[in-house]
């Protein structure tokens, strides 16, 4: 036999116990039922080298590490490496002499013919004896790298999906930002005529035009905007950047901007405020974005407002909080369509025509500042949504 | 006769395995399969006047659903660690693999392998990405297992330095 090369730690050595007695014989019924097993068995010497017991199973021949007949104790991890890294713990296991026998993890050898083998080994301490039994497992294997092959090969189509989905993305994000690129031209253009334009008909289809380019720019801009939230690229608008704008005036102009829809509809927008509202309100808020959220709301309300009916913009300064709170009188809220309401590309139904993504912009650019939107009153009690945003010192 | 003993490290499916063939001189198979447990090969060298036997220990590979037994590091000599140039991801768990090996083994010799060098096309990752690695005395290199390019040299490069007093 070779002498034991090394590898960067040695095998493991520990005191030699007091010599164990003889093994037991092996009967030659017991052997052949082993042999059939093909379980290779060993005895550890109290030298701490390792013997054959019991004639050897054929695929033990096959081992490229297993050049020779062994009828010598050898070191056990000369042939078989990988039991270099568990032998400590059945040591422990044969050095209390009982306890239940241990198993190894499984692990693979190459033979000679270019197959692999699973191999399993077992310490266990019988009749004062050392025994180290190795077995193939084979189906043991098999059943570990079906369950993990396919889970794996999901995880990899999960991440190949991922990656298509982030390149339409990107695709769908550039044509959206070209889209808009006219749009300037055609308000400019939209503008000249208002000013040229002959009689009051002219008046009103131009100003029809305009604030149609102006919903559009808005909900372009509005699809950017949650396409920028999911995009954790520097780019993207910290959370931590905490800008301020005067919350009373931006309703005023949102209103004031919205006036004509709410005339062409026929249907009335006024505004409250609570006693003691301060001019100005300050508040943690982008102020295009700010504006955004307000549009989106009133431009919602206005959807649902019935003919002749009150669309009602309350502000309230609520100690640290600024509440604004959008009343209609149209059918309300289903109360099934509640916990998606703020979630993205909810359409359909009672959102017809729409994007699905008005709401939810509101709600994570509300959420960034720091503020939050609810749905206040459901269906049969008129549309009811409020934002809250939290107070602010005015940005130097 | 000198032996040592190398482990493969790296996410699932960045070609530990099939690096292990090609060390051995095994056939290339394209299919995926995954490593349970680990595999051990054996591949012998004659480098700078001595015999060198390399026992390679393909470790199976980490994810969330299996991690690399700390224990299966011990006695290594070097190791390689498998990046699969085409997934960004396996990056950042190399890095962690090597940070837990050389806590466990300390500062021993070890190469990092760009692997899947032959799809160029859908290369993920930069020389920016690499920085973390920039310094730490392991090579950089990329690697084909299925057409062998950079692999032997790769294998023998570390072989030498193991030998390197």
């Amino acid at each position: 036999m070779a002498s034991s090369p090394t590898t960067g730690a040695a095998p493991a050595s520990p005191p030699s116990p007091p010599s164990p007695p003889p093994p037991p014989p092996v009967d030659s019924l017991a052997a052949a039922v082993l042999a059939a097993q093909q379980v290779l068995i060993l005895r550890r010497t109290q030298f701490g080298s390792f013997e054959i017991l019991a004639p050897a199973p054929a695929w033990l021949a096959r081992l490229a590490t297993f050049p020779t007949a062994l009828d010598k104790p050898f070191p056990i991890t000369d042939r078989f490496p990988f039991l270099e890294v568990w032998l400590p713990e059945a040591e422990e296991l044969w050095r209390s002499g009982t306890g239940a026998p241990i198993h190894s993890s499984l692990w693979t050898e190459p033979t000679r013919d270019g197959t692999d083998l699973h191999l399993e080994a077992t310490a266990l301490p019988l009749q004062q004896q050392s025994l180290l039994l190795i077995r193939r497992a084979d189906a043991e294997h098999t059943a570990r790298q079906q369950v993990l092959q396919l889970a794996r090969e999901r995880m990899l189509d999960h991440e190949r999906l991922l990656e298509e989905i982030s390149a339409k993305e990107i695709l769908l994000h550039c044509i959206i930002h070209d889209l808009a690129g006219p749009l300037a031209g055609i308000q400019g253009c939209l503008e000249i005529l208002a000013n040229r334009a002959r009689d009051a008909e002219d008046t009103e289809f131009v100003q029809l035009g305009l604030l149609q380019a102006g919903r559009q720019q808005r909900l372009i801009r509005t699809i950017l905007d949650v396409f920028a939230s999911h995009d954790p690229s520097p780019q993207a608008p910290s959370p931590q950047v905490q800008p301020s704008h005067d919350l009373i005036t931006c309703v005023d102009d949102v209103v004031e901007g919205l006036r004509p829809a709410f005339l062409a509809k026929g249907a009335r927008l006024q505004t409250l405020r609570s006693e003691g509202l301060q001019r100005p309100g300050w508040v943690v808020a982008e102020a295009s974005r700010l504006e955004r959220v307000l549009y989106n709301l009133l431009e919602n309300a206005l959807r649902f407002a019935p003919v002749a009916s009150t669309v009602t913009v309350h502000l309230h300064d609520d100690g640290q909080w600024m509440e604004v709170t959008v009343t209609d009188e149209g059918p309300g809220v289903a109360p099934e369509v509640l916990p998606q309401l703020f979630q993205q590309f909810i359409t359909g139904g009672r959102w017809p025509g729409k994007s699905g993504l008005g709401l939810f912009f509101c709600r994570i650019t509300l959420e960034r500042w720091g503020g939050n939107i609810a749905c206040v009153a459901t269906e049969g009690t008129g549309g009811r949504f409020r934002i809250r945003l939290r107070k602010a010192s005015p940005t130097p | 006769m000198i032996q040592r003993k190398i482990c493969l490290l790296g996410s699932f499916a960045v070609g530990k395995t099939s690096l292990a063939a090609r060390f051995v001189d095994r056939p290339f198979s394209g299919r995926y399969l995954t490593t349970i447990g680990v595999r051990i090969d054996r591949k012998r060298l004659h480098l700078a006047g001595q015999d060198l036997t390399l026992l390679l220990w393909d470790m199976a590979g980490e994810d969330r659903f299996q991690r690399v037994e700390a224990s299966y590091l011990r006695g290594s000599a070097g190791y390689l660690l498998v990046v699969d140039g085409t997934r960004r991801s396996t990056l950042d768990q190399a890095l962690l693999l090597h940070e837990r090996a050389q806590g466990l083994l300390g500062p021993i010799p070890y190469s990092l392998l760009l692997n899947k060098a032959d799809l160029a096309k859908d290369w993920e990752i930069s020389d920016a990405d690499l920085s973390p690695f920039e310094g730490q005395g392991g090579p950089i290199v990329r690697t084909s297992a299925k057409t062998g390019d950079h692999v032997d040299e790769a294998l023998h490069e570390l072989a030498h330095r193991l030998l390197t007093p």
